[in-house]
């Protein structure tokens, strides 16, 4: 879970100041699950790097497992990082060097959180154990976006962040993976945050919700 | 040039306005390797030219000697008769060893500057060009030759003597030298120079020590002989070292390490151009699309190649200006002490060579960058991703094969290369052949080791990473196995070289003393307590096989000539050689005999003799370095009767223990002058010193070439960093900590660097190998053992391991700040 209070984040861009945040508070609990929807440029993205420490707030609080991230130098955030949360991005991300099975993996032994039958049962669930010793550039947009998936999954993290994950997908493998990681990330009991354009992802969640002018409003 | 071009080519330079570094690599390999290329170049031209006046200078260097058959001196009226017979190329010399009023030991060598053979030959036919061009120098000469006349001192001297500029040495018996000018010239050593009317005056004598020549061809000995040969006596120099021919291999060693260079300031362009290609290959396609031409795109390309290429090169040649300059002393140093000749120890600017190495900079420079640049354009975006994946597998496996078919052709070349030019070409294909094979060694390695190291996930990864670092280092570690295999192959050469040098100088060199020929007989020799063995040689000339075979006659138990000198012989050969044979004379012949002729050991030649033409036997070998002829050994006493008219050499004299300085009265007692007698030992530590200076050069280039290696490794590393930064943010973002993060960074290239070390040590001992068997043979026709010394390539090692890990550490200091920066960024990607 995770609770944002009073956030401010801006930045300029050629002379304008853009408000990503303005006193922007947001709660999630354990299981739930969530589409972060708004227009381009309101600021998703950024919302959703402040969430995982992959950026900072210029002021108010950032709680993720209650533990006070905006407060953490850039080392403890990398170790909170590899404990807590699980990423996901549009464009997959895997390291092309690793297995798919390595790339899965990585994060849970970096962790040292690695768990064999966790890994195998994802794997099973994702519906990817037989394509384990490929590598990335020998699996489709699907098959890459289902092996992040399993990477964000494999240490059981508590926050599961996802950026336009199926952003590269076609319809059909869109709908297919979003169900896969709406179904795998409850199973494991974490929170799970989308960011995503589509109507159609967010109907898989259990809330909507619409970044503009730097707050935050429930999704109609 | 049209506006759809100017377009293009803005567009394409846009890239380095927004990435300086590249433009600074690309600049730093073009002018880094121009530089050094034509900073050797003109250090050649420098000092080969120098070499032609250092030849016709005093001393050593001199071929002939001239002395009278009944004084130990020459007088001035027999120096005159000989110049106004045509011998206008000889030069009068005065050695004499004196004392100052302070006890302090000093040498004095005096010449006419006028009669040298490089100011024209004579008085009234020297010009001021002759002697600008001099070591001499165009200033200098007139206050040397003229009241009050100028007496040159020797740095190290002036120290040894406590003497200052301008101040007057004091001689024991009161007389005082010329002013001091602190200055070395020509063959001066510890030696003060002064003019030879200075030292008529100051001696009040009208007779030389000796009169000196350069070669004499041999009619002109023919004629000296018939003028002159009841009154004076000619003798070649055969103490003299010629070491000349060290400078050969030297130079074409210095070449080599040049083009070294430029290859390597290459492969730095190389990498900066295909980073910048690959950065740019979007936008190629884009100005495709919006309509612009390849044609226009190819022009543009080839503009910006020749905008890269001439700015390299003139910055490359103004770089070897003050890097010819720091280099120069050394070959300078080598200069002095092979040809005893003080030169400039500034490079000689030379505009046709500049022209001549523009033009080959250029050419190279535009090869590097035109193809590279024309083979991006024909692909789209697409296809050098595809590229990115699947062509360098097949490209490292044709380059392996490409590797072993140089190797297999240098193998059937070995037999046939007969110049110095297919020894070089030889060199080449190893060195390239080298190069071919290390892509596939590199991944080899990696997959070996992968399927070894199974188990740890982390080390898996790492060795997995080796297959994507690679190819943006490639050419880089490329590059450094270039510079290992030169640097391991010169080292052990030069190692070798200098290990066999003393072995044969302190053979050939082990008398204490050497007498000038005709200044002592047999006779005074006896009685003498301070002598342990006195021996002297004699040499008849005859010609075999189109080269001059010089017979030497030398006493069977000499020190200088033993078993051990012989490298190669019929059992008990010097027991047989020293009784000597029934019907056939038996020799022992000098390396270049089997090299260059083809005799073998057994093989019996014939030689014009007084007595007739005679068998002699070929007993076996012996190393010769150095020497252009070829050399038989007879005993004396056999020597004797086969060339009874042979001159007999100067003596060669071995002192009892702790008697040198005793030797030294005893020699003058004898009735000898200081300079009919050398030093054998002060010539056997010159001889090294020449040596390690003459190859002083060698290591600064080899130094050179490897900081151009490392700067090669680092700006790749840190094209390597830029395409993967992505990739790396996303590593961060996943929880990898530093250390981790630079673990599996720093293990590739610990990998590949071992690799290319363990590579490049059997192919620098094959180079070396070759270099002393082929090249060195095909060129003089000796050779020696090949001594592989470790500590110098430990130490090679060590340096290598350094400056990698220099280059890594600077490389990633910039990379914790730029993956940061990625961060933010990963997730809008």
């Amino acid at each position: 879970m995770f609770k944002l209070k009073q956030v401010d984040k801006s930045f300029r861009d050629r002379g304008d100041v853009i408000h990503v945040a303005r006193g922007l508070s947001w709660c999630m609990g354990s299981g739930e699950s969530a589409a972060l929807m708004g227009e381009s440029g309101a600021g998703k993205t950024t919302l959703m790097n402040i969430i995982a420490g992959l950026d900072t707030v210029d002021s108010g609080e950032v709680l993720v497992d209650n533990v006070r991230i905006d407060r953490l130098n850039q080392a403890e955030l990398t170790a909170f990082r590899r404990n807590h949360i699980g990423l996901i991005f549009q464009k997959f991300h895997l390291v092309p060097s690793l297995s798919a099975w390595d790339n899965a993996a990585l994060q849970a032994r970096l962790a040292g959180a690695f768990d064999q039958d966790f890994a195998n049962h994802l794997f099973d669930t994702l519906g990817i154990d037989h394509l384990a010793h490929r590598r990335p550039n020998q699996l489709s947009g699907g098959q890459q976006q289902r092996v992040a998936i399993a990477r964000a999954l494999m240490h059981q993290p508590q926050l599961v962040l996802a950026d336009e994950p199926t952003g590269s997908l076609d319809e059909a493998t869109s709908n297919a993976v979003i169900e896969l990681l709406v179904s795998a990330a409850s199973n494991a009991g974490a929170t799970l945050v989308v960011v995503t354009h589509s109507a159609s992802i967010a109907s898989h969640l259990s809330h909507s919700f619409l970044l503009g002018s730097g707050s935050l409003a429930p999704a109609v | 040039m049209t506006r759809v071009t100017l377009v293009t080519l803005a567009t394409t330079l846009a890239f380095y306005r927004q990435n300086p570094l590249q433009a600074l690599f690309v600049l730093v390999g073009l002018v880094l390797g121009c530089g050094l290329y034509t900073a050797v170049a003109q250090i050649n031209a420098s000092a080969e030219a120098s070499y032609a006046e250092a030849d016709q200078i005093l001393g050593v260097s001199a071929q002939w000697r001239i002395t009278d058959r009944v004084s130990t001196e020459v007088a001035i009226s027999d120096y005159i008769r000989l110049r106004r017979a045509g011998f206008t190329h000889f030069y009068p010399v005065i050695e004499k060893r004196l004392v100052s009023a302070d006890g302090a030991l000093i040498s004095i060598i005096a010449t006419d500057l006028l009669a040298l053979p490089f100011t024209g030959g004579g008085v009234g036919s020297v010009d001021d060009s002759a002697l600008e061009n001099s070591p001499f120098g165009s200033d200098g000469w007139s206050r040397l030759t003229q009241p009050p006349y100028e007496a040159w001192v020797p740095s190290q001297t002036a120290a040894r003597l406590a003497v200052t500029e301008g101040q007057q040495i004091r001689l024991r018996e009161g007389k005082r030298l010329p002013p001091t000018v602190i200055r070395s010239q020509a063959q001066q050593r510890d030696q003060i120079f002064i003019d030879l009317g200075a030292a008529l005056s100051l001696f009040e004598t009208e007779r030389v020590s000796y009169l000196a020549a350069p070669p004499l061809t041999e009619a002109e000995q023919q004629r000296f002989f018939d003028q002159f040969g009841s009154r004076l006596m000619l003798s070649k120099q055969s103490e003299a070292l010629d070491l000349s021919q060290l400078t050969q291999s030297l130079h074409t060693n210095l070449t080599a390490l040049g083009l070294l260079s430029f290859v390597v300031g290459t492969f730095i362009v190389f990498n900066a151009v295909n980073f910048s290609l690959h950065a740019r290959q979007q936008a190629f396609g884009v100005l495709q699309d919006l309509g612009a031409a390849r044609r226009a795109i190819v022009v543009a390309i080839a503009t910006e190649s020749l905008i890269w290429a001439v700015t390299g090169a003139v910055l490359g040649t103004l770089l070897a200006q003050p890097l010819s300059a720091a280099l120069m002393p050394a070959v300078a140093a080598t200069m002095q002490n092979i040809y005893g000749a003080s030169v400039s120890s500034l490079p000689m600017f030379n505009t046709g060579l500049f022209w001549e190495a523009l033009l080959l900079a250029f050419a190279g420079l535009s090869l590097a960058l035109v193809l590279p640049l024309l083979r991006a354009t024909a692909m789209s975006p697409n296809e050098s991703a595809a590229r990115d994946e699947t062509l360098f597998s097949r490209q490292d496996a044709a380059l392996a094969v490409v590797g072993l078919a140089l190797l297999l052709l240098a193998y059937v070349c070995y037999p046939k290369a007969s110049s110095v030019l297919q020894g070089f070409a030889l060199l080449s294909l190893i060195l390239f052949a080298g190069v071919a094979l290390l892509p596939i060694t590199v991944l080899s390695v990696s997959a070996l080791s992968r399927t070894v190291i199974r188990r740890h996930w982390l080390a898996r990864w790492a060795l997995a990473d080796v297959s994507h670092q690679f190819p943006h280092l490639r050419l880089a570690m490329m590059a450094l196995l270039l510079t290992l295999i030169a640097n391991i192959g010169v080292t052990s050469l030069v190692g070798s070289f200098r290990l066999a040098l003393t072995d044969w100088l302190e053979t050939r060199l082990s008398a204490d003393f050497y007498v000038t020929a005709g200044v002592m007989e047999t006779e005074s020799l006896v009685g003498q307590d301070w002598i342990r063995a006195a021996h002297r040689r004699a040499v008849a000339e005859r010609s075999y096989a189109d080269r001059t075979m010089t017979v030497v006659g030398i006493d069977v138990d000499a020190p200088d000539f033993g078993p051990d000198s012989i490298i190669e012989a019929t059992p008990a050969a010097f027991a047989r050689w020293s009784v000597g044979g029934v019907g056939v004379d038996r020799v022992f012949a000098n390396e270049q005999l089997k090299y260059l002729a083809g005799v073998e050991v057994g093989d019996t030649l014939e030689l014009e003799t007084e007595l007739g033409l005679r068998p002699f036997e070929v007993l076996g070998f012996f190393h010769d370095y150095g020497n252009v002829n070829f050399s038989l050994y007879l005993p004396s006493e056999r020597f004797k009767q086969l060339y009874a008219s042979a001159e007999p050499q100067g003596w060669g004299i071995w002192v009892q223990d702790n008697q040198h300085a005793a030797a030294e009265l005893g020699l003058s007692q004898l009735g000898l002058q200081p300079s009919q007698w050398v030093s054998q030992r002060d010539v056997l530590a010159l001889s090294l010193t020449i040596f390690d200076r003459t190859f002083a050069i060698t290591r600064a280039l080899n130094a050179l070439t490897l900081l151009v290696a490392s700067i090669a490794i680092f700006s790749s590393l840190l094209a390597v960093y830029q395409f993967r930064r992505t990739e790396y943010a996303l590593w961060r973002s996943l929880g990898m900590s530093w250390f981790g993060f630079f673990a599996v960074l720093g293990f590739p290239i610990v990998l590949m660097t071992a690799v290319v070390m363990a590579l490049s040590l059997p192919l620098g001992f094959l180079l070396s190998w070759l270099l002393i068997h082929k090249i060195n043979v095909i060129s003089f026709g000796w050779t020696m053992p090949l001594v592989v010394a470790t500590e110098p390539i430990v130490f090679l090692f060590v340096v290598v391991a350094m400056v990698v890990l220099a280059a890594f550490v600077l490389a990633s200091m910039r990379q914790q700040v730029a993956v940061n920066d990625a961060l933010k960024s990963l997730a809008g990607e």
